[in-house]
């Protein structure tokens, strides 16, 4: 079956978005929105005779980071050369950490439990300077000049690399997902800045080569990517066509892994530790400090959610995943006591919601009194779970107090009997036919109730309608029999 | 005494105290430069307009009575690898036509600070990767003693300058022998100072683990106090050591006498390859230094038998990384790339950029750090290291500073060496431990052999420049060598 | 008797590859012999008994060099004097495939 034995391997590089200036330059970070080539100066340009200086933040980050995801700290660690040439680096090569002979990274080991039974093994972590943006002229693959912009170029990364344990595109968003919380609650990183996060993946099939995939930019891209190249692989399997071991990149604009066609030698990075930067030594002292100030860690977060509040294992999961949504909904607690109430809307309709209106949990506008405030007219009955949802939406998109919105819209629940029954009245003189079939078949009672929605515009109470409804039927076969 | 002759100290106290122009001197300078340039091509760019207008500005604040600095109104000749803002910076190279740096070195910004003049650029073998100066897209330099020879390198054009007296001071670089080089075969006092004296901003990188920029000069008391200028800590070079500023003149005779100073010659620097006359001219300056009552010794070094290797292995790894940024897209030189693809156009403006001696050694270190090969030669190649500097550790424990010739040869002819690359990295045998150790190590003249000057090494442990300036001070007293103009 | 090759043509090339310097016909002949003998010569190290010793990657030890967090934005106008090739505050590089 298409997806058995796949294996996956990520390569995530994480801007550590929180430091003010480059890894090894003091130019600013806030590079997003400027012109191209702004924040540049002449070490970050690689001009001659330039060097690097250490930012001293950015080791205060990764090992924040190492704590996190669980991983053993080098005591002694050190910036390596990494040596090729390409159009996004200004020195043609790579200040970065190397896990072998001319190199010791920062961290080594470590794991993310994706909440679903499963754990993705870390291999190491480590620093390194962002590569320039290059600009196509069309695709990468027709263009005839690149562009390049050493805004970004510099900027602090870190580098996470996992075993390769993860078994399906979903999981490797979810991973990507759990990381970007994890980071965000270390308060080290910002997901939602374009292009904070990018990752490659290693992907191999059953009887497969690992392939390796570049450029991937976003959540929703490693599954696309991921799940492209499974359909690619395994038709070439299926038609016995050999896969043959090489770096595709990711056409985000057509969703495709395309081919580079470059002389496929084995790279040779030449790896050897940069001399102008001394080595960095890390104390117990200096990461029990950092372990002191560390933040609550969605791990933490959402046993709490679940022992503490009450939430269901899969909602706090779901909750924590996103730190902004996690703290969204401890905001909203304070308002509302139900909080697996809560976490259902917020999980359910609210998501969903967002996802059509294409926003993420940190620009919505709505108070967390009013998301308490639609939850208790759902209690009070005020509001069907079909009007709620209607109320919700009006809430995102202005911001607007859902009691405002019920006034304003008339959207309040239509319960009492009395008012109802003379729309089924209604409905029963407008549709003889129907009210004919529904005598004889049950599941033509559905067309009435839908019947008397369209009439209320969704008001009506659901169960109160078909209640009325069946009784009228009830009354109508007694009269015939009489 | 003709202005041009003066020490740099008698030049900034007679410009400071008005008894002579900043200008007056510069345009001297610039006179005498125009004389002897088109023989020596010692410089690749003048900076001609920008220097008379730092004396104009020198001489308008001394008339005004304000404060100018150490080096008011000297002229100040500066290593074509060390970046000046806004003129033209090529390393002696076709690839870095054009390029103007953005920023100052930390060693100009302190030059400039003190009022020195900067009378241009000086020619040095490509990207300092030579011992003759014969390697740059600019020409080679010639001796000022004979016009037939080459100056040295890879600080060939600072050694010239100020032989010839186109400035008054110069800076080098020294990564295995650039400045100590020069210096010996054009018969002035240059210094490479402990690794981590002076900082490496905006020096070119050749070898960043073993270069220094290093002060050169007529005299043991000019070397000093250039110096004390561009010494010290700076935060823009992680290598920087955080020393106090020291003023090295005033211990250039405290004491005075060299009593009890326990003086090593290195056995292996007087060998077999080492010319006659070389040998004789550092015997006898070793004799002078005993009978100003300094105990001399001889030290066996065996380790150095290795150094030449693991210095080139060092430096060609390390240059083949930092050469790697020449692709013409932010700076210098671009070769048309119409239809080709990037590491095609790469290729082809490297081709073009690059002189043979640099792709020479840019191929042998790309090789020497390929997997494979790097611990068969990089990190062999550190190891030894360790060795050498433990052997000189050992020597230091017994000797205060350890002497030799600083070039087993004078100066040779132009082209004599230029078809064997081995043969020209032999030249540097004697200069590369300084450099592979760390320590400051000086050349000062010591006499001629047939009509070239030779010069004596001294070294001395880590940050004691004080004891080889004080030795070579000592030297230069008793007035067996005297500074002579040439050509 | 004239001795093997320590470095073979196709190895020149690949090095040169590598380093992105384009070779002559006459440059990678001369270089092989070149190079051969000067590896020989590097052989030296061989009889060097190190292999216990710690390298010296730096002469100075040193540590924990750091630099503040502070943002120091430097005038990019000056340092984009420089490229050889713009489009508009872009610098141009040749195409990728």
């Amino acid at each position: 079956m298409v997806g058995d034995g796949v294996k996956i391997g990520l390569e995530v590089h994480c801007q550590l978005t929180s430091l003010k200036t480059k890894l090894f330059c003091s130019c600013p970070t806030d590079y997003r929105g400027k012109p191209p080539n702004t924040n540049i100066c002449p070490v970050c340009m690689g001009e001659p005779g330039t060097l690097p200086v250490l930012n001293k933040e950015a080791v205060r980050a990764a090992v924040m980071v190492a704590l996190a995801l669980h991983s053993k700290i080098s005591r002694f660690t050190y910036f390596t050369r990494k040596n090729y040439f390409y159009p996004d680096m200004a020195k043609n090569f790579q200040i970065s950490q190397y896990d072998g002979v001319g190199g010791a990274p920062i961290a080594k080991g470590g794991y993310v439990d994706l909440g679903n039974g499963k754990v993705v093994r870390i291999r190491r972590l480590q620093l390194e300077e962002d590569p320039a943006r290059l600009v196509y002229e069309g695709t990468i693959d027709t263009a005839t000049a690149t562009l390049v912009d050493y805004n970004r170029h510099g900027v602090a990364l870190i580098e996470i690399v996992t075993e390769p344990d993860i078994t399906s595109p979903e999981d490797a968003r979810r991973f990507l997902q759990k990381l970007r919380s994890i980071l965000e609650h270390l308060g080290v990183f910002d997901g939602e800045l374009e292009g904070s996060m990018r990752c490659d993946a290693n992907i191999s099939l059953e009887g497969g080569v690992r392939v390796e995939i570049k450029n991937i930019s976003s959540y929703k891209d490693v599954e696309r990517a991921l799940r492209f190249e499974i359909t690619r692989q395994s038709s070439l399997i299926s038609r016995g066509i050999r896969v043959v071991r090489e770096t595709r990149f990711w056409d985000e604009r057509r969703r495709v892994t395309v081919s580079l066609r470059v002389k496929e030698t084995e790279e040779d990075y030449r790896y050897f530790p940069e001399p102008d930067l001394p080595p960095v030594v890390i104390t117990d002292e200096f990461i029990d400090e950092v372990k002191r100030s560390l933040p609550i860690l969605p791990d933490e977060r959402k046993r709490i959610f679940v022992e503490k509040y009450g939430v269901s294992e899969q909602n706090a999961e779901v909750l924590v995943n996103d730190k902004a949504l996690a703290d969204f909904f401890e905001d909203c607690l304070k308002h509302y006591g139900k909080a697996q109430e809560l976490s259902n809307l917020l999980v359910g309709d609210f998501l969903a919601q967002l996802h059509s209106l294409n926003l993420s949990v940190r620009e919505v506008k709505v108070k967390p009194e009013y998301i308490a405030k639609l939850l208790r007219l759902l209690d009070k009955k005020v509001l069907t779970g079909h009007l709620a949802k209607a109320v919700l939406r009006e809430m995102l998109e202005t911001g607007r107090d859902p009691e405002a919105i019920v006034e304003e819209k008339g959207l309040r629940r239509i319960g009492s009997r009395e008012e109802l029954e003379k729309i089924v009245d209604r409905v029963f003189r407008e549709n003889r036919k129907a009210v004919e079939d529904a005598l004889v078949n049950e599941k033509a009672v559905h067309f009435l109730v839908g019947q008397v929605m369209r009439i209320t515009r969704g008001k009506a109470d659901p169960n109160l309608t078909r209640q009325i409804i069946k009784n009228k039927l009830e009354k109508v076969r007694a009269s015939r029999k009489a | 005494m003709n202005p041009l002759l003066y020490p740099a100290e008698k030049v900034a106290s007679a410009v400071r105290n008005g008894e002579l122009s900043a200008l007056d001197y510069l345009e001297a300078v610039l006179e005498r430069l125009k004389h002897v340039e088109p023989k020596l091509n010692a410089f690749i760019t003048v900076t001609e307009e920008l220097a008379r207008r730092k004396a104009e500005n020198i001489d308008r604040r001394v008339e005004k009575g304000l404060k100018v600095g150490k080096l008011a109104g000297v002229v100040v000749a500066v290593k074509d690898n060390i970046c000046v803002k806004g003129v033209e910076t090529t390393c002696g190279s076709r690839i870095l036509k054009g390029y103007r740096p953005s920023y100052n070195a930390t060693v100009v910004e302190r030059l400039m600070a003190e009022d020195a003049v900067i009378i241009g650029k000086t020619n040095m073998d490509e990207f300092a990767m030579g011992s003759s100066t014969e390697f740059s897209a600019y020409g080679p330099t010639r001796n000022p003693w004979d016009l037939e020879r080459v100056p040295g390198g890879s600080s060939g054009g600072s050694g010239a300058a100020v032989a010839s007296g186109e400035a008054t001071l110069a800076l080098g670089s020294d990564t295995g022998g650039s400045v100590r080089c020069p210096a010996a075969f054009c018969g002035v006092v240059g210094l490479k100072p402990t690794y981590g004296l002076v900082s490496r901003y905006g020096l070119v990188a050749y070898a960043n683990s073993l270069e220094q920029i290093g002060p050169m000069a007529r005299n043991v008391g000019d070397c000093a106090l250039l110096l004390s200028v561009i010494a010290g800590y700076d935060p823009r070079d992680s290598t920087s050591l955080k020393v106090q500023p020291m003023d090295y003149q005033t211990k250039l005779t405290d004491p005075p006498e060299l009593e009890k100073l326990r003086i090593g010659v290195i056995k292996e620097f007087m060998g077999e390859g080492v010319q006659e006359g070389v040998r004789e001219r550092v015997w006898n300056a070793v004799q002078s230094l005993e009978n100003l009552g300094a105990r001399v010794g001889e030290v066996s070094l065996k380790s150095l038998d290795y150094a030449l290797a693991a210095y080139y292995i060092i430096a060609m790894s390390e240059a083949s990384s930092n050469l790697a940024r020449y692709d013409g897209l932010r700076y210098g030189f671009r070769s048309s790339d119409q239809g080709l693809d990037w590491n095609r156009a790469y290729a082809k403006t490297r081709r073009m950029g690059f002189g043979e001696e640099v792709k020479r050694r840019i191929i042998l270190g790309t090789f020497a750090l390929s997997a494979g090969y790097y611990e068969a030669y990089y990190l062999k190649a550190l190891k030894v290291r360790t060795l050498i500097r433990m052997e000189f550790e050992k020597a230091f424990k017994k000797f205060d500073v350890l002497v030799g010739p600083s070039m087993p040869m004078t100066a040779f002819k132009i082209g004599e060496k230029i078809e064997d690359p081995l043969e020209l990295y032999m030249c540097d045998i004697n200069t590369v431990p300084a450099n592979l150790v760390g320590i400051p190590a000086i050349s000062v003249p010591c006499g001629l052999s047939d009509g070239l000057p030779v010069g004596l090494q001294v070294m001395a442990p880590p940050l004691r420049e004080d004891l080889v300036f004080k030795v070579a001070y000592a030297y230069e007293r008793t007035g067996k060598w005297m500074f002579q103009l040439k050509p | 008797m004239p001795r093997k090759s320590r470095i073979t043509l196709k190895e020149i090339e690949h090095l040169a590859w590598l380093a992105r310097v384009q070779l002559t016909k006459r440059e990678k002949r001369l270089f092989k012999e070149q190079l051969s003998s000067i590896l020989e010569y590097f052989d030296k190290l061989d009889e060097a008994n190190v292999e216990e010793l710690p390298p010296t990657f730096h002469v100075v030890e040193h540590y924990n060099v750091f630099r503040e967090d502070e943002p120091r934005p430097f005038p990019s106008d000056i340092v984009l004097k420089n490229p050889p090739k713009m489009k508009g505050r872009f610098i141009k590089a040749p195409r990728i495939v």
